[in-house]
């Protein structure tokens, strides 16, 4: 008994001991915070951020509203107030709030924020992965911030199985060439392999026919991670496989009527054999986060649906 | 005063010959480069019909098309910007400012981020955005005749207020303007035959209308009072005129997006060479916007090559710094 008590006791001291633990931390601006957590009241402003910080077992105290936000999520976002758009988040109201810590998105709209809030004595913390290991990461982080290590554990945990079960199968076939392309017909773009969805393809053991173009701008891979389309460069590539992004999350039944009806792109082999596929903009048009798991699991079933029968 | 006209004549089949041979060189070339070099005697063989495999579809189907698509858009918005400069007699005008770049920028961007599923109605969406917006600014300028000045007040007030709804798309759906920058800053790239039969009727419309039209363009050139009072009507030929420049301005960029600096620029230079004498001018225009876009498209594909860069952005790179050149040796 006297064993127990003692070891609850412990127990209690080692969690209260936590509980006020300084916790220090980089951002993806390169800013460095030390801050005292667990912390309660935190502002999360973009969709892929509360993807995350949901995931991580966090609750955030207001939110910025989205288009590209996934409908599981705002259902969990219901009776949690708004600050805002995302381009746009209201400044006052995010202050009025007195939150611990706002989290926003490495891009230019929040970063100009930052000082602003930082005058009001708000910090400002800007995480934008641009790879399946800082997703990763990043729910790891959420979970400390917010003193839930195992929820965002479990969390980060299904994703690297599942992409490790991907890696498996996929380990000894012959790869097929795929080409990802991103827009609309007047307007296409090739996904690179150095952006997010290219590298899901080669994660879900696509072969990306851009591979052996050189990319210059390596810092700002989510955006460099694009090309115009070069047709002769695609034609001589040869794909296997066309997946197409558009900007619309439905299905729509014929992917490849698009591209079989122009003779520039009927004569190519994938769109003979009826290779092209759509894609959802929800998950592969954005980072998906939380869902990258699923996400390559179910792009490698689309490359390789004779591995998954 | 007869070796004047003989100088002139010699000046314009210098300036012919030379268009010519530019063009037909800039064909050649944009023909035989590429991001898949194709050599020369497979060239001979595509053409002869003796080669028929890969080569053959990437020559026939994606380089060949894509250089005619580019001739054509040249073609248009050269004679678009040249009609209007003539009939607005403002050097200032091109065809943005009776709204074509603003109404099909719109429509096309509406349809791109709003209704992804139909993206194959893109080119259709611009023309009729681009011609709906300039009929608008032509009732909105018209006030017993459509006076120059209103009509691009009227085209400036228009392109702000269609430019506000642009920008708002852009703000609420950031997330998807990567899809429609290429088309915005105007790009040939993927651009197949059915582009090709899109333009090529108002081409030659285009063409027979304003090689038949540029006397009376002359004669409006003299000012309002003046051409009525050589018996021309006014308003007919003004009313005419700027339709037939929406409609080449409309197609053009209904098929190669937001293409700005043709329609301004060439007229201009082709005017700096021949002179403003629109039987001259309206020909030479064309000549000029056919090679500008060419070779334009050929750099765009070959510099960065297998990047290619969206052809507006080359031809804003290169044509402005030799407009301003042109512009300073006439002043001189």
């Amino acid at each position: 008994m006297k064993k127990i008590l003692l070891s609850l006791l412990a127990l209690l001291t080692v969690s209260t001991f936590t509980a006020h633990a300084d916790m220090t931390f980089r951002d993806h601006a390169g800013a460095s915070f030390t801050i005292k957590t667990p912390l309660t009241r935190i502002v999360v402003l973009n969709s892929s951020n509360l993807e995350m910080f949901l995931a991580a077992g966090g609750k955030p105290l207001a939110y910025a509203a989205s288009s590209t936000t996934p409908e599981y999520v705002a259902k969990q976002l219901a009776g949690i107030p708004s600050v805002g758009q995302v381009q746009n988040p209201d400044i006052e109201r995010i202050v009025a709030l007195q939150p611990e810590l706002v989290i926003g998105m490495n891009f230019p709209f929040h970063v100009s924020m930052v000082q602003t809030l930082k005058g009001a004595g708000i910090k400002t913390a800007l995480f934008s992965p641009t790879t399946p290991e800082d997703v990763t990461k990043v729910i790891r982080l959420y979970g400390e911030l917010t003193g839930n290590r195992t929820k965002a554990e479990t969390s980060a945990r299904a994703i690297e199985h599942s992409m490790d079960r991907v890696k498996k199968r996929t380990a000894s076939i012959k790869k097929k060439k795929v080409l990802v392309l991103f827009g609309s017909p007047e307007s296409y773009s090739m996904v690179m392999p150095n952006s997010y969805t290219g590298m899901m393809l080669s994660a879900a053991g696509g072969r990306n026919i851009t591979e052996g173009i050189k990319q210059t701008d390596e810092k700002n891979k989510m955006s460099a991670g694009f090309l115009p389309l070069n047709l002769e460069y695609v034609t001589a590539g040869d794909p296997d496989i066309i997946m197409l992004i558009n900007h619309s999350n439905k299905e729509t039944a014929a992917a490849g009527s698009v591209l079989s009806s122009s003779p520039a792109w009927s004569a190519l082999r994938a769109v003979k054999n009826g290779k092209v596929y759509n894609l959802k903009f929800e998950t592969y048009g954005i980072n998906p986060t939380v869902r990258t798991g699923e996400a390559v699991a179910e792009l490698s079933q689309m490359i390789y649906p004779e591995l998954y029968k | 005063m007869k070796s004047y006209t003989e100088q002139d004549n010699r000046k314009k089949y210098m300036t012919g010959g030379i268009g010519l041979i530019l063009l037909t060189t800039g064909i050649c070339v944009s023909v035989a480069f590429g991001t898949v070099s194709i050599s020369l005697s497979e060239i001979f063989g595509i053409f002869t019909g003796a080669n028929e495999g890969g080569m053959y579809h990437i020559m026939m189907n994606i380089r060949l098309p894509r250089i005619i698509t580019g001739a054509l858009t040249g073609i248009n918005l050269a004679l678009s910007g040249a009609i209007l400069q003539s009939v607005l007699k403002n050097p200032l005008a091109d065809p943005g400012i009776i709204g074509i770049s603003a109404g099909a920028g719109l429509f096309a961007m509406a349809v791109m981020i709003l209704l992804p599923s139909y993206t194959h109605a893109v080119p259709p969406a611009a023309f009729t955005g681009a011609i709906l917006t300039s009929l608008i600014i032509y009732l909105l300028a018209y006030d017993g005749g459509a006076h120059p000045l209103r009509l691009i007040l009227a085209g400036v007030a228009l392109a702000a207020f269609l430019g506000a709804f642009m920008t708002a798309l852009m703000v609420f759906y950031s997330d998807k303007v990567q899809g429609t920058v290429n088309w915005m800053a105007g790009s040939l790239s993927g651009r197949s035959w059915i582009h090709v039969r899109m333009i090529l009727p108002y081409t030659v419309l285009g063409l027979f209308g304003a090689v038949f039209g540029s006397k009376y363009l002359n004669i409006l050139m003299l000012g309002d009072d003046a051409a009525r009072g050589l018996g021309l009507s006014v308003e007919k030929v003004k009313f005419i005129m700027t339709i037939l420049a929406a409609l080449l301005a409309a197609s053009a960029v209904s098929v190669a997006g937001l293409l700005g600096f043709v329609g301004l620029i060439i007229p201009h230079i082709t005017r700096l060479i021949v002179g403003s004498d629109n039987r001259l001018l309206i020909p030479f225009s064309a000549v000029f916007g056919a090679i500008t876009v060419i070779f334009a498209d050929t750099a765009a594909r070959m510099v960065f090559s297998p990047y290619e860069l969206p052809v507006g952005v080359v031809m804003a790179f290169l044509g402005a710094p030799f407009f301003l050149y042109l512009l300073k040796r006439r002043t001189r």
